[in-house]
């Protein structure tokens, strides 16, 4: 209401778009002045439209409305939905100009034409039965009704309040000193720190300012192998621990566990230990899912389904096709059957061409490599598996009872492998690199040991 | 008054000259003046009091030296704001209307600067929604020849301000500016303001005063709430054809009905019984019975995709028909039955109009429609030919509002150029004119005895009109806010109001009296429908809520306000779509339609 025009503005348009040299004062502040009534007149009218077009936004469409009515132009270009800014004069103090885009007309005849908006849709449902607001997707979630009102029965309004979540001085404390050790570099005293965690009673106050902490943490270093390493260690130092009762915040932990299975990059350079932390915290995934995946009914669907897709997905880089393998494996035998199985023929044959060809740099060789091995080791815990599978057919006896012990028995030797690279980082940092792709080769010397000769013509009945 | 005063300083400077003994002087003045107030003049002493003699002489002798008016006015301001409680709110009335009208004055005699600084200095007192809009469009006025083409400085200029102060309070005021010698604000007072002393001291008067200081025609108000307004239903028969076994017992009892009874003022169709306009057995005998413990259910009809573009819907009585009109001149209606199955896209486009489409009204037997555009045209369709019927050719400019009757041939609307209209569908020519707002008409709707209209508009009052001479019966108001929308209760009753900041104002036709304003909604009431046993209203807003609102609580209640409390029995809040919609069935099902955003 109280912007006014100043007659500045007028001259520098005058000047500027009209080409007149000078104009005088008093011709300026007449036309400025005269120039704001018609503003504030055109403004009225175009509430106007804006009323009667039910909205509670001013658009160009309204002044042009309003333009149209006072039997003048329309401005046209301004109906665009994109948002433009105003930018101030600097020589015109009080002027604010809209800048015009330079449009290269070929350019645009040659575009292809731009979609057509969607048609308008009509969808009818129960906004309310009987007075009450059934739950539907169509209608706000209740948490949102606070406005509602009943008359019948008053809701209490301290009931709504949020509950607030006080911590002690001694918690806040004792965070603190946990998430500093994690974070520290003193190796000796961060175990003992996890050990602690994951046999202590006394920390439940803490479980959702850890989940945040891990949330935040593997959101926030998503380069940094080391400190997502000492986030996954965290992790499983706090589902390991039987005495906490971790199961409502299950669903905020799983996620940055999958981002350091699945991550596209999780290191800064390559020769970074990334592949660790991805077998590492597959087997923090394999915990969650064998521990909790029978008391959340998605759990199991859900981390499946997330590894599947990444797996399948041909745009996902290599690290996060080598993270869903490891993912599966760390799963269990049964889901590597069902889930990874189908698909080894098309993957390794991929692969094994790529690593052929031989004109990828040493990276990328690494990745193949390491992928090429993961697969290898599937294929391996399913060939074993297979293998006692077929004994226990002679056998023929309590199968039920056996294959629980028996799956056991597979995981806890993946694990076994797990933990093993896990030992290997902790004692080295330096010749991690050697370290991998010899590993490749003892697998394949592993097989073969196992299997001699016929280790390829099975191989390649599932390749 | 202006001639008054005039009157009144030519009898002084007579005085004055006798008194001194300029005989010429003063022959000389009388041969110039007209003869009737010589005739006055005889006995010219006596009729000028204490009072006014005081003022003339500060008048004469200050009227050179000007002050700031600013100045004076702070002074009036400041006086007021520090007077007795009781005194205070009575004189609190004319704090507004004199900044206008000094304002006014200073634009009259050129004196620019003065009035800018004037208005600079004291408009954000007075930042109410009622008048914001006033010294919105009051600020651009910069010289004497806008003062025409303003309408708020023409209503305020042609209109005196009224205005009902107690004797003491008056007294009070009127020494107050001799003392401090305000002969500006003492002549603003003489010439624009209708000063009413009354004994009582008019403090019940406050509240409403307080919340519209904006302008309004009071008297008129006043003066046409001394019409009659039969406000009772229509007997059956007037618009039902009689079977003929009925007819020779009926005639016989409609002549023995009292006087109160309504005549219906224009001629009404007749229509069988089971006509779809009508509604039939089935429908009373299944209706669900309303009440606080038993609200209704609602049925929502949310649209996406929309774009901001839809402007308008109307939903037929059984929810059968849907039809939006948007701003890019389409028309499109949906099969209703259909939507309960799955989403319907796109709906039947209609083209005909060359603007946006402002309203839909659905005639009451499903079959035809009306719309009104920006294009100052009204277009009546068909929906089982999906294609328009007739032009109506009328207003000049957008047609805001258009309604078909609760009997379907007639049909009224109302527009930008101030004017209702009311119509048939078979003649292309508005049959009555109905004028008298100072600003766009915004919604118009039918009295459920098709023998008034109402109609609402941005100058923040609304009007009742008689049919039969097309005259104003009532004024309501002031509204706080322009009017959205309107409602009658079936019974011809209750008037209620939803206004554009977001209050509801619930209205006694009969006595012309405002039941009740609550602060309904938190955006502008796009809608309000009536349930069919007059129990509930339903409002929906650009907020997102449909407020249910018992209408029953204002005949038990003896006080002469309601509150909120105890009218809003529900209400439901949509998922992120104002409600553009809300009517009930005649099995009084709640349809509601709105627009996700």
């Amino acid at each position: 209401m109280e912007a006014a025009l100043r007659k500045e503005t007028c001259q520098a348009v005058a000047q500027y778009s009209l080409g007149v040299e000078s104009i005088p004062e008093e011709v300026a502040t007449a036309v400025i002045e005269d120039a704001e009534y018609r503003l504030r007149q055109l403004l009225q009218e175009a509430v106007k439209f804006m009323r009667n077009s039910k909205r509670t936004k001013l658009l160009p469409r309204d002044i042009n409305a309003a333009l149209r009515l006072e039997n003048m132009e329309p401005i046209f270009g301004y109906t665009a939905p994109q948002k433009k800014q105003f930018r101030a004069v600097k020589s015109c103090p009080g002027l604010y100009v809209l800048d015009d885009d330079l449009v290269d007309l070929s350019q645009v005849l040659e575009e292809s034409l731009p979609k057509p908006p969607v048609e308008p849709t009509l969808e009818a449902h129960w906004l309310a039965i009987e007075g009450v607001q059934p739950a539907i997707r169509q209608n706000p979630v209740r948490d949102q009704l606070k406005d509602a009102k009943t008359r019948s029965d008053p809701v209490p309004v301290e009931a709504l309040k949020p509950l607030k979540h006080a911590l002690s001085k001694e918690f806040q404390l004792l965070y603190d000193r946990v998430i500093s050790i994690i974070r520290g570099d003193d190796n000796e005293k961060k175990k003992a720190c996890l050990r602690e965690l994951s046999k202590q009673p006394g920390i439940q106050q803490l479980v959702p300012y850890f989940t945040l902490y891990i949330h935040k943490e593997v959101s926030e270093n998503i380069l940094f192998t080391e400190r997502l390493f000492s986030v996954m260690q965290l992790t499983r130092a706090l589902i390991s621990n039987s005495n906490i009762h971790i199961d409502p915040y299950l669903h905020q932990i799983v996620p940055p566990v999958l981002t350091c299975i699945l991550g596209k990059r999780l290191c800064s350079k390559w020769t970074d230990p990334h592949w660790d932390l991805r077998d590492y915290s597959s087997s923090v995934l394999g915990i969650i899912y064998h521990q909790f995946g029978s008391h959340s009914a998605t759990l199991q669907t859900r981390v499946a389904r997330s590894l599947t897709s990444a797996l399948l997905d041909d745009e996902r880089p290599l690290t996060t096709r080598y993270g869903a393998i490891v993912g599966f494996l760390s799963l269990g035998v049964r889901e590597v059957q069902i889930c990874l199985m189908p698909h080894l023929p098309f993957l390794s044959r991929k692969i094994e061409t790529e690593l052929e060809s031989n004109d990828a740099d040493s990276e990328r060789r690494l990745s193949l490599a390491k992928v090429y091995g993961a697969l290898l080791l599937a294929a391996h815990v399913c060939l074993k598996q297979n293998n006692q599978d077929t004994k226990k057919d002679a056998d023929s006896d309590d199968v039920v009872m056996k294959e629980d012990t028996k799956d056991n028995a597979e995981m806890s030797s993946i694990y076994t492998f797990h933990m093993d690279t896990y030992n290997n980082l902790d004692s080295e940092e330096k010749n991690r690199m050697s370290s991998f792709v010899p590993k490749f080769d003892s697998l394949m010397a592993v097989l073969y040991e196992q299997f001699g000769d016929s280790v390829f013509p099975t191989l390649s009945n599932y390749l | 008054m202006p001639n008054d005063l005039d009157s009144f300083l030519f009898r002084f400077v007579l005085e004055y000259l006798q008194r001194k003994g300029y005989k010429g002087a003063a022959d000389a003045l009388k041969s110039e003046s007209k003869a009737e107030i010589s005739e006055h003049f005889h006995n010219p002493s006596l009729d000028i009091d204490d009072h006014v003699r005081n003022f003339l002489e500060i008048f004469l002798n200050v009227r050179e030296e000007e002050k700031s008016l600013s100045e004076d006015y702070a002074k009036v301001y400041r006086w007021i704001d520090g007077c007795l409680e009781v005194v205070r709110v009575e004189l609190g009335q004319l704090a507004y209307p004199l900044l206008v009208y000094l304002f006014l004055d200073l634009i009259r005699r050129e004196r620019y600067e003065e009035s800018q600084k004037l208005l600079d200095d004291w408009a954000s007192k007075f930042s109410e929604q009622s008048v914001r809009e006033e010294l919105f469009s009051l600020k651009g006025v910069r010289k004497r020849e806008q003062l025409n083409e303003n309408l708020v400085a023409q209503l305020y200029l042609k209109h005196r301000k009224d205005v009902f102060v107690s004797q003491y309070a008056f007294e009070l005021l009127c020494d107050f500016l001799v003392e401090h010698r305000l002969t500006c604000v003492f002549r603003c007072l003489m010439e624009h303001f209708h000063i009413r002393i009354e004994k009582v001291s008019q403090v019940e008067f406050s509240e409403d005063l307080k919340h519209s200081i904006g302008f309004f025609p009071f008297r008129e108000s006043e003066e046409l709430r001394k019409n009659d307004v039969r406000w009772k239903p229509l007997k059956e028969s007037d618009y039902i054809v009689q079977t003929s076994s009925l007819e020779s017992s009926t005639p016989l009892e409609s002549t023995m009905t009292d006087k109160e009874d309504v005549q219906p003022s224009i001629p009404l169709p007749k229509y069988p019984l089971g006509a779809a306009v009508l509604e039939t057995e089935d429908d009373k005998m299944r209706r669900v019975s309303l009440g606080v413990e038993s609200p209704p259910s609602a049925l929502m009809y949310t649209f996406s995709n929309t774009y901001d573009e839809m402007n308008c819907l109307d939903i037929s009585f059984d929810g059968s028909v849907i039809v939006a009109g948007f701003s890019d001149s389409f028309i499109r209606f949906w099969d209703g039955k259909e939507c309960g199955q799955y989403r319907l896209i796109g709906g039947k486009p209609l083209i005909g109009h060359s603007g946006s489409v402002y309203s839909v009204s659905l005639s009451p037997c499903g079959r035809f429609f009306l719309s009104s555009s920006e294009d100052g045209t009204i277009r009546l369709w068909s929906t089982k030919l999906e294609r328009d019927l007739v032009v109506y050719k009328g207003h000049l400019f957008p047609v805001w509002s258009v309604e078909f009757s609760p009997l379907s041939h007639y049909f009224i609307s109302g527009g930008h150029d101030r004017l209702g209209r009311l119509w048939t569908t078979d003649r292309i020519f508005p049959l009555r004119l109905f004028g008298g707002h100072y600003s766009d008409v915004e919604v118009m709707r039918w009295h459920p005895n098709c023998c008034y209209v109402a109609s609402g508009s941005s100058d923040r009052s609304s009007r009742l009109w008689d049919l039969r001479d097309g005259n104003s019966v009532r004024l309501f108001g002031p509204h706080t806010a322009s009017v959205c929308s309107m409602a009658f209760s079936n019974d011809g009753k209750k008037l209620v109001v939803g206004l554009e900041n977001g209050q509801i104002e619930f209205w006694d036709i009969a006595q012309g009296r405002r039941y009740s304003r609550v602060e309904g909604h938190k955006g502008p009431v796009w809608c309000l429908d009536v349930s069919k046993d007059d129990i509930f209203f339903a409002s929906g807003s650009s907020d997102c809520f449909v407020h249910l609102w018992n209408v029953t609580a204002l005949d038990h209640s003896l006080q002469s306000t309601v509150s909120k409390d105890q009218l809003l029995v529900k209400s439901f809040q949509t998922k992120d779509s104002a409600v553009y919609c809300t009517r009930f069935s005649r099995k009084n099902l709640l349809l509601v339609a709105g627009a996700a955003l």
